[in-house]
């Protein structure tokens, strides 16, 4: 326990200095930056501890930033398609020959339709690597990130795993273009790099 | 016997998959397909290389140096079947089609079923990026299978060095760019990590590099070697790593790369990839160790390479990636496979053979072929094809119409095939027959008879003020533009 309360000091610090290094986390204003800062840092001692408590608190601030990312995002502007891509689907359609008319109408409109294929697009941007590290973060925290992850796949934590899985959810349906970005993802990330590099 | 049966219906399913419609679609031939094949018909006729180099080591495709050892590959096949789309396209088919056996053979070693490895073999044959390369005429799915088999060859004498192995992954730097900087990798990881090598071993690899040693203190060994911070280099990895890259849209400028609504991998496979997670470590094995080594380092060319996304020097990474999500993919429930196996199959063929011929016939060349056939029925008429957005296409109408290789080897004259690995190759302006390629100069139009356009270079008001009379519109089977051919009209006419 006094080993795990030790432990807890390096990551703490490696999560200050996360945000502090953030272009990301820096412009928000003062009210995203204290709900991002203590969601991740309750969810980095509830990793540590497991405390029912602390994990009440944890939902607290994390429906709070559900709620931010949620009111910061346009969503009825990510499914706003532009006139190439509603072009394109038009091509599309009209590429399948007249037997098959039919089939290319329940595939491309329904099974495959714009909107799933939106709906594809916004859950792989929520992992784009590429969008975090060279927008987000600084380019170094690659390496205890996936070293962290690579932990955190071997290991997952429940909490952290739920909340991994509810953060992707939401975004794949609201998408990630809001006015500060998928700030949802931010603790998951300042956790793996913070946390799981320490752990056996 | 079921189970070798069983295998065997895959192989005959994969030859079967890459070489359907082979010559049709992609819909035309690539300059790169073009470039290869006619210097393999070059040599077939002549012994020399387009530019009159005697059996070169590497080759000078474009403004830069390529291994040849596709180039001399396919020569029997373009004896056999033509100078044509299939022929030059055939060897990559069939190296796919090893490939999946090879694969077969390699995750046997990790999943000790038979059943469930050929279950993985199945969806590596219909792997996106596994098809796509496959039928593609140039060199990359076959360097990539020569390295694969050696690297099968190392791990079926695992612990010990198979000096086959060693000799194939070696032979692979004469065929593509990528293995000659991921072979050393290989090797040199391999002996640090698996066993240090005997003196015979270190022989085989002196010998087989001796020919890339002699080359080793000219420009043409060094070709496609810019520095670029640690920063890029980062960049460039975690942008092939992340999953929208691996599972959802490639980020390669190139549009002949791409295949619309498809990349690397299937969406789902990211579940088994992270299943896969769960089952590999470092701590496994030496096996496994060897893996994640392969994984991380088939990276490597890519990264450190070129100025943008280049998926295709990505391919390296295909197969240790392949395997890896095959781990996961074995744990997935049965009647999940049964229903995701022919869904990737709709999927693939959907984007390849419906959506592919239609959206990217111009990152694929189309219309040189009428362009080719125009220049043929007007022998007597000088013809000038803007090359502004394609300085490259002039190797199409070498490849459509198998011009003599000898006439165009003296038309360059001596000075290429005497600096031949000194000199750098740089693109300009080309002539042969009838045909220039060259930017459109106004001043100097009235040399030619005609003007092949790309359908942007000349706009109605620009035909109008230099007397240009549009004679033809080539067009793709959606009726879009792909060139535009007018008559120049002289002043005394």
């Amino acid at each position: 326990m006094l080993l795990s309360k030790i432990w807890l000091i390096p990551k703490i610090i490696v999560i200050l200095l996360v945000s502090a290094t953030s272009p990301w986390f820096l412009p928000q204003p003062i009210l995203y930056k204290a709900i991002i800062l203590i969601t991740t840092l309750t969810l980095l001692l509830y990793v540590n501890f497991k405390k029912s408590i602390i994990k009440v608190i944890f939902f607290v601030f994390y429906i709070a930033l559900i709620f931010a990312q949620v009111f910061s995002t346009d969503i009825k502007n990510t499914y706003n398609f532009s006139d190439h891509r509603k072009y394109l689907h038009q091509n599309r359609l009209d590429q399948y020959p007249p037997s098959l008319a039919r089939v290319g109408n329940i595939i491309e409109n329904h099974l495959d339709s714009p909107i799933i294929y939106q709906t594809q697009q916004n859950f792989f941007e929520s992992l784009d690597l590429v969008n975090y590290f060279k927008n987000f973060f600084p380019i170094v925290y690659i390496f205890p990130f996936i070293f962290g992850l690579y932990k955190f796949l071997k290991h997952p934590n429940g909490l952290l795993t739920i909340t991994t899985i509810f953060s992707v959810l939401l975004l794949s349906v609201v998408g990630i273009h809001g006015s500060y970005g998928p700030i949802i993802i931010f603790p998951i990330i300042a956790i793996i790099i913070s946390h799981y590099p320490f752990e056996k | 016997m079921k189970n070798k049966l069983f295998l065997l219906v895959i192989l005959l399913f994969s030859f079967f998959v890459y070489t359907y419609k082979l010559d049709q679609v992609p819909s035309s031939v690539y300059v790169d397909e073009a470039v290869t094949g006619y210097n393999a018909y070059s040599v077939l006729k002549t012994g020399k290389d387009e530019n009159g180099k005697l059996y070169p080591i590497y080759f000078r495709y474009f403004n830069a140096y390529s291994p040849g050892l596709y180039t001399y590959s396919i020569i029997p096949l373009i004896k056999l079947f033509g100078l044509n789309s299939f022929s030059v396209r055939l060897l990559s088919a069939l190296s796919g089609t090893f490939s999946v056996f090879i694969f077969y053979l390699l995750i046997k070693i990790f999943i000790k079923s038979k059943s469930k490895a050929q279950i993985a073999t199945l969806f590596y044959a219909i792997l996106p990026w596994t098809f796509f390369n496959s039928r593609l005429g140039y060199e990359v799915m076959y360097a990539a299978t020569i390295f694969n088999t050696g690297v099968y060859l190392l791990y079926k004498k695992f612990p010990n060095i198979s000096n086959l192995g060693l000799f194939l992954i070696s032979l692979s730097t004469y065929a593509s760019h990528n293995q000659r900087y991921l072979a050393p990798l290989f090797i040199i990881g391999y002996f640090l990590i698996i066993k240090k090598p005997q003196i015979k071993t270190l022989l085989i690899l002196f010998v087989s590099q001796i020919p890339n040693l002699i080359l080793v203190f000219t420009p043409a060994f060094w070709v496609k070697n810019n520095v670029f911070s640690l920063k890029f280099i980062l960049l460039q990895f975690i942008t092939y790593i992340s999953p929208k890259t691996l599972f959802f849209e490639l980020p390669d400028i190139d549009q002949q790369h791409l295949v619309p609504k498809i990349s690397i991998f299937y969406w789902w496979m990211i579940i088994p990839l992270l299943i896969a997670f769960k089952k590999i470590s470092p701590g496994n094995s030496k096996k496994y160790q060897l893996l994640i080594f392969w994984t991380i380092i088939s990276l490597i060319p890519a990264s450190l390479t070129g100025e943008f996304i280049s998926i295709q020097r990505a391919l390296p990474f295909l197969f240790p990636v392949g395997i890896i999500i095959s781990l996961g993919l074995v744990q997935i429930n049965k009647i999940f496979l049964l229903i995701a196996f022919p869904y990737s199959l709709f999927l693939l063929f959907r984007s390849y053979f419906f959506f592919l011929p239609n959206e990217q016939y111009l990152a694929w060349n189309y219309g040189y072929q009428q362009v080719s056939d125009f220049s043929l029925g007007h022998k007597q008429e000088t013809i000038l094809v803007d090359n502004s957005r394609n300085i490259r296409n002039y190797i199409l109408p070498l490849f459509y119409q198998k011009y003599d290789p000898a006439s165009y080897q003296k038309s360059l004259g001596n000075f290429i095939s005497s600096n031949y690995y000194r000199v750098p190759p740089q693109l300009g302006e080309y002539h042969y027959n009838n045909l220039t390629f060259a930017p459109i100069k106004w001043n100097e139009i009235k040399n030619y008879d005609y003007i092949v356009s790309d359908g942007l270079s000349v706009s109605p008001n620009q035909a109008e003020e230099h007397g240009l009379i549009l004679i033809k519109k080539i067009e793709t089977k959606n009726n879009q533009t792909s060139q535009e051919i007018y008559k120049v009209v002289k002043s005394n006419q």
